[in-house]
């Protein structure tokens, strides 16, 4: 891989695992509030530098040309994945530390896996049942 | 792990897992276009969603209540998530090794370990490290067995070991 490559894989694994902390201390540090008005704030402020991003880059002329099939797509899966997904998470943050809460989460493509072979007939390999069968072995260990 | 920690992280394993089936098919119907357009969609009826969720709870009004410290925090989530991470990821998806790119960045949850045991102080337990270890291994496996994609291009949507709720 070449330097320039290696450095953005760093960084993106860095920034995912630092923005799983602020959370956790964005969620420690509500007294009264309640957790759901923090999900609401964190996503709406999510938003606006997507927009901004999108802005700049001119990327976000293409919001409007999305076809209404990928529109109805895109709601289901913002209202179940980031909504109610980042209302549960969020919850758990609070109930347990975060270093459980983060590991136990990140096994959710195993979700996709079943889903994708049960939904859209997609092939499993030898390969993806040894990967599933780590990922269910270590949150048995977690949940145990 | 407490019983309400594990039934809020089976929720979310459930909803994250569930809305990547959602992703894919609605990126199947967006050839040519812009994969940050998908998220910002995404991101709009997330926010509606939350906000319903906020509505029926009857919290909305308290948003006014978060502490400016709180805020802070929640504001760092969103750029190092959304912003530093989805945009390097974008980077280096754009190269075209998206399979290989994602079985290392799928070792995000070491991060998260290790941040949380340096800065929170939380407890490291021989269950964690072997759960972390076997999670992860799983995960870079899966990743790695990923058919290649038709054309390098970068993935809108969270691939094997993208947190979507720090995704963005």
């Amino acid at each position: 891989m070449r330097r320039g490559l290696i450095v953005a894989v760093i960084v993106t694994t860095l920034s995912w695992g630092l923005g799983q902390l602020m959370d956790k201390l964005g969620v420690s540090s509500l007294t009264d509030t309640p957790t759901s008005a923090a999900v609401l704030l964190r996503q709406a402020m999510a938003l606006g530098m997507l927009c901004v991003w999108g802005g700049l880059t001119g990327k976000i002329k293409d919001v409007r040309r999305a076809p209404r099939r990928a529109w109805a797509l895109l709601a289901a899966s913002g209202c179940l994945g980031v909504a109610v997904g980042g209302v549960a998470y969020y919850y758990a943050l609070g109930a347990a530390d975060i270093s459980a809460v983060a590991v136990f989460t990140s096994g959710y493509p195993l979700v996709t896996l079943v889903l994708a072979a049960v939904v859209l007939n997609e092939r499993l390999s030898i390969m993806k049942v040894v990967g599933t069968l780590l990922v269910l072995g270590g949150l048995a260990v977690l949940m145990g | 792990m407490s019983a309400a920690g594990i039934v809020w992280s089976v929720i979310t394993l459930l909803a994250w897992g569930g809305a990547a089936i959602f992703d894919k098919l609605a990126l199947n119907s967006m050839k040519g276009l812009s994969s940050l357009a998908a998220v910002i969609i995404r991101m709009m009826f997330a926010v509606l969603g939350v906000l319903v969720i906020a509505l029926c709870m009857g919290v909305v009004d308290e948003v006014r209540t978060i502490k400016p410290i709180t805020v802070l925090y929640l504001a760092l989530s969103g750029v190092f998530g959304a912003v530093i991470g989805q945009g390097a990821y974008y980077y280096v998806a754009k190269s075209g090794q998206v399979s290989k790119v994602v079985a290392f960045t799928a070792g995000y949850p070491l991060v998260t370990v290790v941040l949380a045991i340096a800065f929170l102080h939380e407890p490291l337990t021989w269950r964690k490290i072997a759960a972390t270890a076997m999670i992860v291994a799983g995960l870079m496996i899966l990743a790695a067995s990923r058919e290649a994609p038709e054309k390098p291009m970068p993935a809108a949507t969270p691939e094997p070991g993208v947190p979507p709720c720090a995704g963005g």
